[in-house]
This record gives structure tokens, C-alpha cells and sequence, in this order.
């Protein structure tokens, strides 16, 4: 009988894998998604239709299950008015090997018929550069 | 009666998850999705929910918890707070829709809701995950 100790002694030695790394940013995405889709009232054919994707494929980003690369990640974060990027990457270990990245994600508001306002997203994202250049080095 | 053995506990899980025997046969081979448990367990199964999520209401007060096409971890909340999740079964689905074994399987985890036919383990022989992990 398969007992709850060897279930955790599995994930542990899965979370040894490089390939576990891969899956914790695909579950970052998928709760950033998820989390949007929820507060915009969309349902997952809404988004496919915005980001001109097959649902089937939306469906895989959400389950963590599709491997997609950054432009297709970009672009449904762009279909729910995302701001996102890459903010930190630190080494997990003293070799410098192994890196874990944030992603750090803020929600412009979206236009009345669900578009990104993309001129929202351009300004506060100049605010926000304007507002860290000026604490660094006093001036922009 | 089915026991079942606690699998994610801790004030740093928002769903505290508890397997029985067959979920947990189930689960053996599936290392990947055990991390993604681990992950949705954390951040509280609710917030898993909804259009698209890989948490899905069934039947019956069961849900399942998908990965990839055709796996599924099926069990219920232990109540409404939805603070702990009781799994009971695990299996691959044969195609996208459902069979009528698979069916019966769901059907049978419904009843041992209803009926209440499973007990959680003594304290002193669970293992798990604690909030010092």
C-alpha cells in the first residue's frame, strides 16, 4: 500500500529536477491568468478568442500542462490588460547554477468591451520608470 | 470505511489535503502533478476553481483536480470553508468522456460523502507535509 511518506519522498526528489523549475513558472502564469479571468467575468473562450488561440490550447496554459513560450505568454497577458516582468532572479544555490525568477504582474483596467488599454498600461508603466529613476538617482 | 492519511497540512497550506489508499495508488506515478497539488494546496484549492481552472465541480459535492487531458484526483471539501479536501480516488480516464466505470467511480465517492463512509488517521501514525517543510 502506497503510503503518504513515499508520496512525499517522490515530490522531493521531483523537485530535484531541473524540470520542476519549468513547471513552478507555469503555475505562476496560470494563477495570474486565472486570477484576471476571474475578476473580469471572462471564461477561458473569451481569452482564447482575444488572443487569437485555440481554447483547447488556453486550457493547457491554465492547467499548467502547456509549455508556451514568452511571446504566447506575453500575448494573453496582454489580452487581460497584464502588466508583467521578470523582476527578480536570484541563485538557489552557491553554484550560480540554478536561478528562481519572479514575476511580478499588475492589472491595468481594461476598455468597456474587454480590450487592454494599452496607453494605460504605456503610462503607468513611464510613471513607475519615472518614479524609480528619480529614488535612484534624483532625477530621470 | 475508508481512512485517509494526511497529505498537505500546515498553517502554509490554505487547503489542508488528506488522501486515502486508492487516491493515493493513484498518485505514485504522478510526480509532476503532485507538485502542482502541493502548489494549488498552498495558494487554497477555491482559488483554483473556476472557468478553466483545474479544480471542477462534478456531482454531488465532488470535484476532481485535473492534469494534463485525462488525469483526476477526485474528492470533496470537508466543508464549506473549503479549507481541507478529502481524496478518495485517482485514476486516467480511458478518453475525454467519461466511461461508465469512471462514472460509477465518481458515483461511489459521492456516497462515501453522503454517508460519511471514511475517518481520518491517528495523529500519531500520519505522515505529511507540515508548515516547517
Amino acid at each position: 500500500m502506497t503510503t503518504a511518506r513515499e508520496l512525499l519522498q517522490v515530490l522531493e526528489d521531483y523537485k530535484r529536477e531541473p524540470e520542476s523549475a519549468g513547471l513552478k513558472l507555469r503555475l505562476d502564469l496560470a494563477s495570474i491568468i486565472l486570477e484576471r479571468l476571474k475578476e473580469r467575468r471572462w471564461n477561458q473562450r473569451q481569452l482564447a478568442n482575444l488572443s487569437n488561440m485555440k481554447e483547447s490550447f488556453v486550457s493547457r496554459v491554465l492547467h499548467a500542462d502547456a509549455n508556451c513560450t514568452f511571446e504566447t505568454a506575453g500575448k494573453l497577458l496582454f489580452a487581460l490588460g497584464v502588466d508583467a516582468s521578470i523582476t527578480d532572479a536570484r541563485a538557489v544555490d552557491s553554484t550560480a547554477a540554478t536561478f528562481e525568477i519572479t514575476f511580478d504582474a499588475e492589472a491595468s483596467t481594461t476598455t468597456k468591451f474587454g480590450r487592454p488599454n494599452v496607453q494605460e498600461i504605456q503610462d503607468k508603466t513611464y510613471a513607475i520608470a519615472k518614479e524609480e529613476l528619480t529614488a535612484a538617482f534624483g532625477t530621470y | 470505511m475508508q481512512e485517509v492519511d494526511r497529505l498537505f497540512v500546515g498553517p502554509r497550506f490554505a487547503t489542508v489535503v488528506w488522501a486515502s489508499a486508492r487516491a493515493r495508488k493513484g498518485l505514485i506515478s504522478e510526480a509532476q502533478f503532485l507538485a502542482k497539488l502541493e502548489y494549488y494546496a498552498r495558494a487554497g484549492f477555491r482559488t483554483k476553481e473556476g472557468s478553466g481552472g483545474p479544480i471542477r465541480h462534478e456531482w454531488g459535492g465532488v470535484y476532481r483536480v485535473a492534469h494534463r487531458t485525462l488525469f483526476r484526483l477526485i474528492g470533496f471539501y470537508e466543508d464549506d470553508t473549503k479549507t481541507s479536501f478529502i481524496a478518495l480516488d485517482a485514476f486516467t480516464k480511458r478518453k475525454k468522456k467519461l466511461s461508465k466505470s469512471e462514472k460509477d467511480r465518481i458515483d461511489d465517492v459521492v456516497e462515501a460523502k453522503e454517508k460519511e463512509l471514511w475517518r481520518k488517521a491517528g495523529d500519531d501514525n500520519s505522515a505529511g507535509i507540515t508548515s516547517s517543510s
